[in-house]
């Protein structure tokens, strides 16, 4: 029964993820035959260049901006709509078409919106007095602008997802809440949505940075990592090294960094989630 | 604190099309415990629910302590809700649990800060109030030893016991129970039952029980109102309730396990026509009346020899509970089924299918009208109470 | 309950006029690839466009973009792997997540630890010697290259062995009695009855082989063997679109239109589908 799927995690997913940190320890380069052993010199040499810092220096701050953001709104406005008891259908839908869009799609319409002559936000910013800003060709605001577009597709999910955490908190807690003195605001929210909606919390969390560490594609579309590199973040150094450039080890060992940072964060995620945010 | 009067009058109640409350209208004295009883889905629930000010009334006045509390907020109602699922805060100790009433009410939400708060000014006393309240219902309810643990760390009977602590704690001016008991197992409910009422007696807070449990609402209340369809159909003691039910419904609700019920019509006050056959009963006032007589299995008897006054009946089956046991009979002449009560070492002397003779106990049987419900006995008496 | 409507309905105003204002920004993507895309040249470049469409633009645009682009073979490209990788990955993960919930075997606690491993490992990391593999056999640019590494999905396994986990074991020992074999259990009782979670998973499957342009990117150079988004973004990288905004908005739109179509008369089922993965790694494995 289960035979054929253990063969083919083995094959798609056990051997080729071992043979990335095999790889990592060599020289090899596509279309070279001979390779050599060269210990952690891909490392020492990924850690020593500037390139490589530059993403991921990019990479951290392509995360701090998207992930509070992209929680924190996601949060307010779940709470604002879950308050609402018309336009429910419609604030869920509109927030969640992001989320199944093409985004490579969507990266050309904000690359239109955020273009220096003609697009609307620049429109809208002339209008009120602030002078042009050409957002994805400056390296001052390039990696802000694709925050931007990450956020606008990150919302929609973290807000249905705190939906439906809001929605499996008993409706007696809130009514024992506004016994007990808690009656609405923050005193409300803090006394049991906050707390309630742990566990929801430490996922979106948890999917948002995973999500977010792992942004490639408007990197790809609309900056190709420029200008002057301000946006190359980690997975598309990771695949410029290892498809354009083809040095297949150096672009290993990125691999091998990228699979820590993941599978840390997903360890972290759950060690957690048994221990600290679930009560019952 | 002084026990507050309850009262609530007209409250009617709509969901819709449905009309969950229609014309309620109760008076609680102070210090009093009523419970309200009825079938699930009678409204019950949503009458305490308004009276907490959780659903509002679509009519009629609520009135705590002589004031109309239409328009005041819950946490302002002075009342203490104990709900069904006890509705802790789960991510709370219990001791968090209890307090949250106070800590809510008498802290600013700086005073409420973890660490930074106690070190406010005042805050301090405040604090140490609050500590002193929360040990003292812990002392009174015996759950010193887990006020460190979370709810889920707790048994049922624990949980239900932090839950009354959290509704004890502001001393409120009413307590209102929605089945509090409802999840506890058997044993464990008749003891904490007991406890509750001993509370109650010794704090003397004007309380209001939700139940469905006809025994639980008899052992602990002053009185009982009891609820079908949204309507209060009789209020009284218990005793009252169980000995002189208003119509056929509260009857059958407060006789639990069987109640015998037979069509019947009046020849002379006092006396029924049943199947063909006189039976006394006192309660058959109104000649020429048609309607039902209900008595309970165990206010008939069984007997092997024809006596005046009884049914003729052809015992069907028997049916062991114990002590007693229940023979189920049918009546000769119409084929309706009755349940007598007799002694169990008695059984031996009823075999299936022999003949046998039903009498009916005059003084304990109810004659039920068919065209009022309601029997005019009780309303007789509930004009004198009047 | 009238309390909400007891209070000043201020809170209701304030509250829905700024989710208002922020669900159109939400859309103003969509609402101006759109606009864009059924107008002229000269007034996107005017950066003022009008709601009224103009017909003959659009047109140009549309037919502009389906001539210098193939875009419906890209969209067959993409639909075709899209259904091929979700039957793959159906066909093996039901069997595999029944084995795992109902059957007792040697090496049970082993192949699920390689399932969650498998469910946490992005597709980057075993990305490159999957296509040493792929280039060393001279399958770049082949729909093969495309469908093979997923096929095994790690996530629906996982999802089907919690979903079968709750199926009644008396159920299946009745079937047994009754003549069913392993295999005819599986398709016949157990996937009709988990059809809820098929549902959801290929919602999930649909919605990131469709919209992923790391993997087509790897393997694929050839314009026909393109999947959407790929096509798209060499529709917009290449010299054809420099200039003509509103081409390339139609291709956007002419992408987007198949997902957003199918969202909006499943929203439900999307919504459940792609929220799937906060069901499982909450519940303990």
């Amino acid at each position: 029964m289960a035979a054929p799927a253990a063969l083919l995690l083995v094959l798609l997913v056990l051997l080729p993820s071992s043979a990335v940190i095999v790889l990592s320890l060599t020289d090899y380069q596509l279309g070279l035959g001979e390779s050599r052993f060269v210990g952690a010199n891909n490392y020492a040499a990924m850690l020593n260049d500037p390139s490589f810092r530059q993403s991921l220096r990019n990479t951290a701050l392509y995360v701090v901006t998207v992930a509070p953001l992209s929680i924190g709104l996601g949060l307010i406005f779940a709470l604002m709509v879950e308050a609402r008891i018309t336009l429910k259908a419609w604030y869920r839908t509109a927030f969640f078409l992001p989320v199944t869009a093409t985004l490579v799609a969507m990266a050309t319409a904000w690359e239109v919106l955020f273009h220096p002559t003609f697009g609307l936000i620049n429109t809208v910013l002339s209008a009120i007095g602030i002078s042009k800003v050409r957002f994805l060709a400056d390296p001052d605001t390039a990696l802000f602008a694709l925050a931007a577009i990450g956020i606008w597709k990150q919302i929609g999910y973290n807000l249905i997802l705190f939906l439906a955490g809001l929605s499996t908190i008993p409706k007696e807690l809130y009514e024992a809440a506004s016994i007990d003195g808690a009656d609405r605001g923050w005193r409300k929210f803090l006394l049991v949505s906050w707390p309630m909606l742990g566990p929801v919390t430490l996922f979106i969390v948890v999917i948002t940075l995973i999500r977010a560490v792992s942004e490639f594609e408007t990197v790809a579309v609309l900056t190709d990592g420029g200008p002057i590199k301000s946006t190359s973040v980690i997975l598309f150094m990771l695949y410029e090294e290892a498809f354009r450039y083809l040095k297949i080890g150096t672009g290993s060992a990125i691999a091998v960094m990228f699979l820590t940072c993941v599978a840390l964060l997903t360890w972290l995620q759950m060690s957690l989630a048994n221990r600290k945010v679930h009560y019952v | 604190m002084r026990p507050s009067k309850l009262e609530v009058r007209s409250v009617t109640k709509i969901f819709g099309a449905f009309k969950a409350l229609d014309d309620i209208t109760l008076t609680l004295e102070p210090g009093e415990l009523v419970s309200i009883l009825g079938p699930s889905g009678c409204g019950k629930s949503t009458l305490l629910r308004v009276i907490a000010g959780l659903d509002d009334a679509d009519a009629g006045d609520v009135l705590i302590g002589e004031q109309v509390v239409g328009d005041v907020s819950p946490k302002n109602r002075g009342v203490a809700f104990v709900f069904q699922s006890y509705a802790l805060y789960p991510h709370l100790s219990c001791y968090d649990n209890i307090a949250a009433p106070l800590v809510m009410r008498e802290l600013s939400a700086l005073e409420r800060l973890p660490m930074v708060g106690k070190r406010l000014p005042k805050s301090r006393a405040k604090h140490e109030a609050i500590d002193q309240r929360v040990k003292a219902v812990a002392e009174l309810l015996k759950i010193e030893p887990y006020l460190t643990r979370r709810p889920s760390e707790l048994s049922g009977g624990q949980r239900q016991r932090v839950a009354l602590g959290r509704a004890l704690i502001r001393e409120p001016k009413l307590f209102l129970l929605d089945e509090p008991f409802a999840n506890l197992d058997a044993s464990l409910r008749n003891h904490t039952r007991a406890e509750l009422s001993t509370l109650q007696k010794r704090l003397g807070t004007t309380t209001v029980f939700v139940t469905h449990d006809q025994t639980e609402a008899m052992a602990l209340s002053d009185r009982i109102a009891l609820m079908f369809d949204g309507a209060i159909r009789q209020i009284g003691t218990p005793d009252d309730l169980y000995r002189n039910p208003a119509d056929l419904d509260v009857a059958t609700f407060l006789s639990q396990p069987y109640l015998n019920v037979l069509p019947a019509r009046i020849v002379v006050s006092g006396h029924a026509l049943i199947a063909g056959q006189h039976v006394a009963i006192d309660d058959a006032a109104k000649t020429g009346a048609v309607g039902t007589v209900g008595f309970r299995p165990e206010h008939c008897s069984l007997h092997q020899r024809k006596v005046p006054g009884t049914l003729a009946v052809i015992i069907e089956r028997l049916e062991h509970a114990g002590a007693e046991a229940h023979v189920f009979v049918r009546l000769e002449k119409s084929g309706e089924l009755c349940v007598a009560r007799i002694p169990s070492g008695t059984m031996p002397d009823w075999t299936p299918g022999s003949s046998a003779w039903l009498a009916v106990n005059p003084v304990e049987g109810w004659f039920f009208p068919r065209e009022a419900r309601r029997r005019e006995a009780v309303m007789q008496s509930a004009v004198a109470l009047a | 309950m009238s309390k909400t409507q007891r209070k000043p309905t201020i809170g209701a105003v304030v509250g829905n006029g700024v989710l208002i204002a922020a669900s159109l920004v939400m859309l103003l993507p969509f609402i101006w690839m759109m606009m864009a895309s059924l107008a002229p040249q000269g007034e996107i470049f005017s950066g003022r466009l009008l709601l009224v469409p103009d017909l003959a633009a659009a047109r140009d645009n549309y037919a502009f973009a389906l001539s210098r682009a193939p875009l419906l073979r890209y969209m067959l490209n993409g639909a075709f792997v899209c259904l091929a990788i979700l039957l793959l990955q159906v066909l093996v993960a039901v069997p595999a997540g029944y084995a795992l919930a109902k059957l007792p075997f040697r090496g049970r606690p082993v192949l699920f630890a390689l399932v969650i491993i498998g469910l946490m490992i992005p597709i980057q990391v075993p990305a490159i010697p999957l296509y040493i593999a792929i280039a060393n056999a001279g399958l770049t640019d082949t729909y093969t290259a495309l469908i093979l590494p997923f096929i095994i999905s790690g996530f629906a396994i996982f999802l089907f062995r919690q979903f079968f986990a709750s199926y009644p074991d008396d159920v299946l020992d009745a079937a047994r009695l009754d003549g069913f074999s392993e295999f005819a259990i599986v398709w016949r009782l157990i996937l009709p009855s988990a059809w809820p979670a098929v549902a959801a998973f290929s919602i999930f499957s649909i919605v990131a082989h469709w919209n992923d342009l790391y993997w087509p990117l790897v393997v694929i150079t050839r314009p026909e063997m393109m999947t959407p988004p790929l096509g798209l973004a060499t529709f917009r990288a290449s010299g054809d679109s420099a200039g003509n905004v509103g081409a390339l908005m139609a291709g956007g739109v002419i992408t987007t239109l198949p997902l957003v179509v199918l969202f909006a008369f499943a929203q439900k089922h999307f919504i459940r589908g792609l929220t799937i993965p906060r069901a499982n790694t909450s519940s303990k494995n």
